[in-house]
């Protein structure tokens, strides 16, 4: 039904959360893009957040009799997906805590590179450098808008722990991004 | 890192850090006064807002079809029923029909009067009756009094065709005005 492609958000969530796959499969395509973009960044890799996008959604699906706030219903996926991509870094290095782990050395993939923006392609890889967990909480931050306490239940940690990672991945994006200030 | 304090103001890089993601509040004069706190903290807006249009930018590519067709077949085979409601009060057969199904006819119905898209559904059957709780969104410039009256006409002849349930209540709530329904 082409009038559900104009439909706000929190109609077709309502919908979807009542059992309409229809809607459901409007806001799978509204969002799923920006979904697997965000997942991208935190994971570095597009093939893992494919997948790790599918599941969350899924999920997502199963919960939806859940959600509280129908129109904020593109957050909620992005927890949803946060938590997801979060598990998927622990589960790659079972045996490393991921604060101790080095950054890996980071070549554009393939589907990346075609990306002209020098100034955006500068600060993904210096976001890619960062330590997985200060990534996230930067991209939670600043991407998602969340407030520390959020990002502290997301990834479990404390509000303390959250600031300190903040104002390290702060602190180094803005050295290395000083010559595009 | 950045142990240096900036400016005049006695704060270091982390403190500013901090400052930002408060959302510069309570505000602190010594940083707020100083011209190059002023600029760091500007630095860090414009980065987030490149943050975010990195991940835009990155939408943008798109998805295969496959990837969303994925989804949307796992979607299928995993349709939430919900319960099963009596349809028949026969003693030897027991006929029932599910929630899911029951909803979807009321939503389709009340879909199809101009104007209307339905949100919500809530049905219950007790003793051959079903009662029916449906909130809607309509069009700016609709006569909402028609409008209900016609979704309850609607909901009503669609249960009546399909079941042999009394129709009890149908409450109909507007929930929202939309403005215009742009066609695509």
């Amino acid at each position: 039904m082409d009038r559900l492609l104009s439909a706000e958000d929190g109609i077709l969530a309502q919908r979807a959360a009542d059992g309409d796959e229809r809607a459901f499969a409007v806001l799978v395509r509204r969002h799923g893009p920006y979904l697997v973009a965000f997942a991208t960044r935190i994971l570095r890799s597009r093939a893992d957040a494919d997948d790790c996008v599918q599941e969350a959604l899924i999920v997502a699906w199963r919960r939806l009799p859940e959600l509280r706030e129908p129109d904020r219903v593109r957050a909620w996926f992005s927890t949803i997906v946060a938590r997801k991509a979060t598990d998927r870094l622990r589960a790659r290095r079972p045996s490393t805590p991921i604060e101790d782990a080095e950054p890996l050395s980071t070549l554009p993939s393939p589907d990346e590179s075609a990306l002209t923006s020098s100034q955006l392609d500068a600060l993904r890889t210096v976001l890619d450098d960062l330590p997985a967990e200060q990534r996230t909480a930067w991209l939670l931050r600043e991407v998602s808008g969340y407030s520390y306490d959020e990002i502290a239940r997301e990834l479990g940690i404390s509000a303390t722990a959250v600031r300190g990672r903040l104002a390290r991945a702060r602190a180094t994006v803005f050295e290395r991004m000083q010559e595009w200030r | 890192m950045a142990t240096e304090t900036i400016g005049e103001s006695g704060y270091t890089l982390e403190d500013l850090s901090e400052y930002h993601d408060r959302g510069r509040v309570p505000a602190v004069a010594a940083i707020d006064g100083d011209p190059q706190c002023r600029a760091v903290l500007d630095s860090m807006d414009r980065l987030g807002a490149l943050s975010r249009e990195l991940v835009e930018t990155d939408a943008a590519q798109g998805l295969e079809e496959s990837w969303f067709e994925q989804i949307i077949g796992e979607v299928a085979r995993e349709s939430r029923a919900g319960r099963d409601l009596p349809l028949g009060a026969d003693d030897d057969v027991r006929v029932v029909v599910t929630e899911g199904a029951v909803r979807g006819l009321v939503r389709d119905a009340g879909d199809a009067v101009d104007g209307v898209l339905v949100e919500r559904v809530d049905v219950a059957v007790e003793e051959g009756r079903v009662d029916v709780a449906l909130t809607i969104s309509v069009i700016y410039g609709h006569a909402l009094a028609d409008v209900a009256a016609r979704v309850r006409a609607e909901v009503h002849a669609a249960i009546s065709e399909s079941a042999a349930w009394n129709v009890g209540e149908i409450d109909v709530t507007i929930d929202a005005l939309r403005m215009r329904e742009e066609r695509s």
